[in-house]
């Protein structure tokens, strides 16, 4: 035992001042510890952010853009975000005298713009006749044109212009020979347009564009309306239909389950707090509701109680909504009212004098509040995906109202040509699921008592 | 046992009683005339309409005669479709949904279970990271995008092959459910995997899996004799939600891939007011679903011994 | 009895586990050693690490979290620590069988009794599915289960606490074990039902000879069971010897601490359990010195600053090595060793009268 170096050895006894009760870790109050691990959890933490961020977006955005999102843009239709928006003053339209076009083969007569693009082309060979079509997408292996856009049954007439809703971009012409009976030839010719956005000095002052007196000619350039993040086939600004979107969809999907939760702990405390007979009853009646098939019956309720002229749909999907979700709220407070009863310190509570209301107050309310808040921050997004289910079939919110579910469905339509009218609302939807689910998460980590001595 | 699937068969008769009355009073509670959107009507046809769908009798007889006939099994007959009765429409797109559903399901379940317990096994590991993103991405985005996002994935796919992988949309052969099967299930899936998940955890760090590593078994047999029949339990409870949860997203599946289910039919005749046909589906779905969670009740208590043994 | 060859020693045993709130040292140089047939008792309350050594001595400690830093346990000589997955399964359970503490969740509830007393004997032994059903029918019966037959087919929820740790106890004999561990095997049971499994484990123990580590809080059980004791602090063997050095000649500040804490029910003793002030040391950051000072009624300067080291003590007649931990020991002490043992009150009487 001679590892010990004796001389700092000090066996002088120690005093008897020594606090030997003290606890070498400090004490935390359920809410403090619960808020301690839910900030050292990274994931519920970026998405307690992201539930502030859309709250905001919702609440503060109309303040911050102030576009109406039932105005039309009829300048920009189905925009996608960050196209140029600049557009070229031309003189207005007149009608084409098409002559003699210089040049050869498939070509441009004049530069396309959204006014009109005039093609003209020579015979091709063989052919009795001409098909024009236009494509927006490159005529692939398949050869897929397009839509027909003109024809022509004999080669008298050698141009075309079109004008039926040129938007700026790329579009793909393709000219096919038609023979003697009709029928398309193997001969094709192709040709790729380029159209540029132009407006006219009258139609840029009706618009606002520029101030109604500013001088203006052909030549100049001018700015359209800007729209963040696009517009929709009707021309309505998407970033103002989002924020107004995101107030239907957040109002149902908050508003309901916190009317549901609330109903639930007050059916799931009564019964467990009466229990005996009324409790049975009780609890029979909520496994009844439970038993409802779900959807169907959202369903049926909104045919039932339809939307008359004017309205928009929210409240009768709100009411169902509660009608139908709140027996698993009521089973799970009735469940732990039923074992908090049991537990020792109510018993003791008793015994010191507590009055019913008191050990309801203090005792069982508060123990009850983690799961009724886990349950809550669930209960958000599975009514969220109700609605934009719902909205999704035409069985939610009638149009023009705006949700994330009813833009989607409308954004589905052209989800190939356009797809940001579908990205956008479905993105918020996915983004707000997935916050309130791992917040969720966070919390039910947090609040869970069983996880708290495992460290 | 034999009283507890009774008694719950009884549970499921009522239920069904309810939402078929459910139905009928809310179909006679749509504000506006059913049989005011067709054109213009002779007093003398419209009486006669009237008196072929019992529409001139007071309400209560006709909530009488409508009970009659469903518990003959008789729907009646479609108010846009010409000749055409419910329990036609049923028997003829009903198998189509049916299908999807099964595959979905069964696609579901297994994946659920075999994901779950990989990402429990290798809990906090690189796997189950990767599979935990695809959970959430699974959870977090709604059906109809995820159908659509695969739909146009394949457009893509099958374009850039030149061949068509899969086709896109439509009905008839394995190929033609595949992807739409997947899409159905896969929601489901990534909640089943969820569980599965926690489920697994708990069955790993339980006091009985403890016991069976210190008897020496190997690795292999603890998962399979142990582990996973425990944990497979709670997924098996769900199953019943579950099943309605896919027959329902069937609806905007069928919707998107343009598949001859009674799903897209229900949904069409939602939005036409076909009220016969909105009562015969809503009903039949109902009575499904209903049933469908009594079998997986009682599926459940033949698997768990302290269930059975009751 | 004489100095048995060792069939298991223990030594240096350390154990970490990543926790997130840091590294939790559980067991921080555990040594003790098994002979063959003799039972050892681990000795200390909830939390010193009794239930971790054996555990990570069975590689059943979680790992990840859990980490074995140092340390080696022998069986017979051989290695068992960090051996291959395949090796440790040929001594788990062949070689050591296990029981636990709570024989309610320690058993698998969607498995019949027999299947799960089959299991060892169809993986270590190569039985067939009916030769071990027939031999776990015959454990059972071993462990006296009445009607056996009937009660292997049964799940675990029907049966009782006491059956159930029977049961585990046919479990963890079924392939003859050298060792069995019990960790706590009564804790979770009824007195009446505890004298019956404590029965039941020594005339085990008498028929097929095999030693028992018995891990415990409970003195009572200790004075009855055990021939050898290790008194765990802090994740620290603090005292170990004879089951009489431990009771007649305890040394360690701590063992006394027990012992006056302990409930007796010799008559003519004055009635006063002294508590033990105080808890034990957070082991997320052990104090240097020796862990058990803050609570030591004789904590002297050094045993704050310095871990004692062992202090060889004599053990005359059992020829079991007594040791203890301490500075009280150390030749430089004030006190005399041969004061210590009498520093409480009590003493010869003890032992009889916690039986």
């Amino acid at each position: 035992m001679a590892t010990h170096s004796k001389a700092v050895l000090d066996f002088s006894p120690v005093g008897k001042e020594r606090d030997v009760q003290t606890l070498s870790r400090p004490s935390l109050s359920y809410w403090q510890d619960a808020w301690l691990r839910l900030k050292a959890n990274r994931r519920a933490l970026v998405s307690l952010f992201l539930v502030i961020g859309l709250l905001l977006f919702t609440l503060v955005g109309p303040w911050l853009w102030r576009v109406n999102p039932a105005a039309q843009d009829l300048d920009q239709v189905s925009q996608p975000p960050g196209v140029d928006r600049s557009a070229l003053i031309v003189a207005p339209y007149t009608p084409w005298l098409a002559g003699e076009v210089p040049g050869t083969g498939f070509r441009l007569a004049e530069p396309a713009t959204t006014q009109s693009v005039r093609l003209a082309w020579d015979a091709l060979p063989g052919a009795q006749g001409h098909r024009v079509y236009r494509n927006i997408f490159p005529v692939g292996a398949e050869r897929a044109y397009g839509i027909p856009r003109a024809e022509f049954f004999d080669n008298s007439t050698l141009t075309f212009e079109d004008r039926l809703d040129v938007k700026p971009g790329i579009y793909y012409y393709t000219l096919v020979g038609l023979n003697d009976d009709g029928s398309l030839s193997s001969e094709t010719s192709s040709l790729t347009v380029e159209v540029q956005r132009v407006t006219t000095v009258a139609e840029a002052r009706e618009r606002r564009l520029v101030a109604s007196d500013a001088a203006l000619a052909p030549g100049d350039s001018v700015e359209l309306a800007l729209h963040p993040l696009g517009t929709d086939y009707l021309g309505r600004d998407m970033l103002a239909r989002l924020m107004a979107g995101a107030r239907v969809s957040l109002f149902i999907g908050i508003g309901a389950p916190l009317c549901f939760v609330i109903f639930g702990v007050f059916f799931g405390s009564v019964a467990g707090f009466i229990g005996g007979k009324t409790d049975q009853v009780m609890m029979r009646f909520a496994d009844f509701v439970v038993a409802l098939p779900f959807l169907l019956f959202m369903i049926l309720f909104k045919i039932a109680f339809g939307i008359g002229p004017g309205e928009s749909g929210v409240m009768p999907m709100l009411v169902a909504l509660v009608l139908l979700m709140w027996p698993a709220t009521a089973r799970l407070v009735r469940g732990q009212i039923l074992q908090i009863r049991e537990q020792g310190y109510i018993s003791a509570s008793q015994l010191l004098g507590a009055k019913t209301h008191y050990l309801i107050l203090r005792h069982m309310l508060p123990n009850t509040l983690g799961v009724v808040l886990v349950t809550l921050t669930f209960a958000i997004p599975s009514a969220i995906f109700t609605e934009a289910f719902l909205s999704f079939i035409g069985m939610g919110v009638a149009p023009p109202t705006p949700s994330w579910g009813s833009m989607s469905n409308e954004g589905i339509k052209t989800m190939l040509t356009t797809p940001h009218e579908l990205i956008f609302p479905a993105m918020l939807i996915s983004i707000t699921v997935l916050a309130f689910n791992l917040l969720g998460d966070g919390l039910r980590d947090a609040l869970d008592a069983r996880m708290r001595n495992r460290e | 046992m034999w009283s507890f699937i009774l008694k719950r068969l009884a549970q499921g008769v009522i239920t069904v009683w309810f939402i078929a009355t459910a139905t009928f009073f809310a179909m006679h509670n749509v504000p506006g005339d059913p049989l005011l959107n067709d054109r213009a009507m002779t007093a003398a046809i419209r009486a006669n309409v009237e008196a072929k769908y019992g529409l001139d009798k007071p309400i209560s007889e006709q909530y009488v005669i409508y009970l009659g006939n469903l518990v003959r099994g008789d729907f009646g007959i479609s108010f846009t479709q010409e000749n055409r009765e419910v329990n036609d429409i049923i028997r003829e797109h009903f198998p189509v949904s049916a299908t999807l559903g099964i595959l979905a399901v069964l696609f579901a379940a297994a994946g659920g279970v075999l994901w779950g317990a990989l990402t429990a096994l290798y809990r906090n590991r690189m796997p189950d990271y990767l599979i935990m993103f695809f959970v959430i991405l699974g959870i977090s985005v709604p059906s109809f995008v995820i159908a659509a996002v695969s739909q146009l994935t394949l457009v893509g796919v099958n374009s850039a092959l030149g061949s068509t992988l899969l086709p896109v949309a439509g009905w008839g052969t394995l190929s033609h459910m595949l992807l739409p099967a997947l899409v159905l299930g896969l929601g489901t899936m990534a909640y089943l995997t969820r569980l599965m998940r926690s489920s697994m955890l708990e069955v790993i760090g339980s006091d009985y899996v403890r016991t069976a590593k210190a008897k020496g078994l190997p690795a292999a047999r603890i998962f399979t004799k142990h582990q996973l029949r425990n944990a497979i339990l709670p997924v098996i409870t769900v199953l019943g939600p579950s099943i309605a949860a896919i027959t329902t997203g069937g609806f905007v599946v069928e919707l998107v891939f343009a598949i001859p289910g009674l799903g897209r039919y229900f949904v069409q005749a939602v939005q036409q007011l076909d009220y016969t046909v909105i009562m015969g589906t809503t009903v039949f779905y109902g009575a499904f679903l209903v049933f469908m969670v009594i079998v997986v009740d009682v599926l459940y208590g033949f698997i768990d011994p302290r269930v059975r043994m009751q | 009895m004489t100095q048995a060859a060792e069939l298991l020693t223990v030594e240096n045993l350390n154990v970490e586990f990543d926790t997130y709130g840091g590294v939790v040292q559980a067991v921080r140089g555990v040594d003790f050693s098994v002979a063959a047939g003799e039972t050892l008792a681990i000795v200390g309350e909830s939390g010193c690490g009794k239930s971790v050594t054996v555990q990570s001595m069975m590689g059943l400690i979680p790992m990840p979290p859990g980490r074995i830093t140092q340390g080696s346990a022998r069986l017979r000589g051989q290695e068992i620590l960090g051996r291959s997955r395949l090796q440790g399964r040929e001594i788990r359970g062949a070689q050591i069988g296990m029981i636990f503490q709570d024989p309610m969740t320690a058993l698998n509830p969607t498995m019949t009794i027999g299947d799960q007393i089959a299991e060892p004997l169809q993986v270590h032994r190569g039985l067939s599915r009916a030769e071990a059903a027939r031999e776990a029918i015959r454990l059972l019966e071993v462990t006296r289960i009445p009607e056996a037959a009937t009660r292997a087919k049964q799940y675990p929820f029907e049966f009782s606490g006491g059956m159930l740790q029977r049961a585990m106890i046919a479990m963890a004999i079924a392939c003859k074990p050298e060792i069995l561990i019990a960790d706590e095997p009564t804790t979770a049971l009824d007195v009446t039902i505890q004298a019956q499994i404590l029965d039941l484990l020594q005339e085990l123990q008498r028929e097929t000879g095999m030693a028992i580590i018995l891990i415990t809080h409970d003195l009572g059980v200790v004075a009855r069971m055990a021939n050898s004791v290790a008194v765990m602090y802090a994740g620290k063997v603090v005292e170990r010897g004879s089951v009489d050095d431990i009771f007649y000649r305890s040394a360690h500040p701590y063992t006394l601490g027990l012992k006056a804490a302990m409930p007796s029910n010799d008559p003519t003793r004055e009635q006063s359990l002294q508590p033990i002030e105080g808890s034990p040391p957070d082991l997320f950051s052990p104090p240097p010195g020796c862990g058990y000072a803050p609570r030591c009624p004789h904590a002297m300067k050094v045993c704050q600053q310095q871990q004692p080291l062992e202090t060889a003590l004599s053990s005359a007649e059992t020829g079991r090595p007594h040791g203890s931990r301490c500075w009280l020991h150390d030749a430089d002490s004030p006190f005399k060793p041969a004061e210590l043992h009498f520093i409480e009150s009590g003493g010869e009487a003890e032992k009889g009268a916690i039986l």
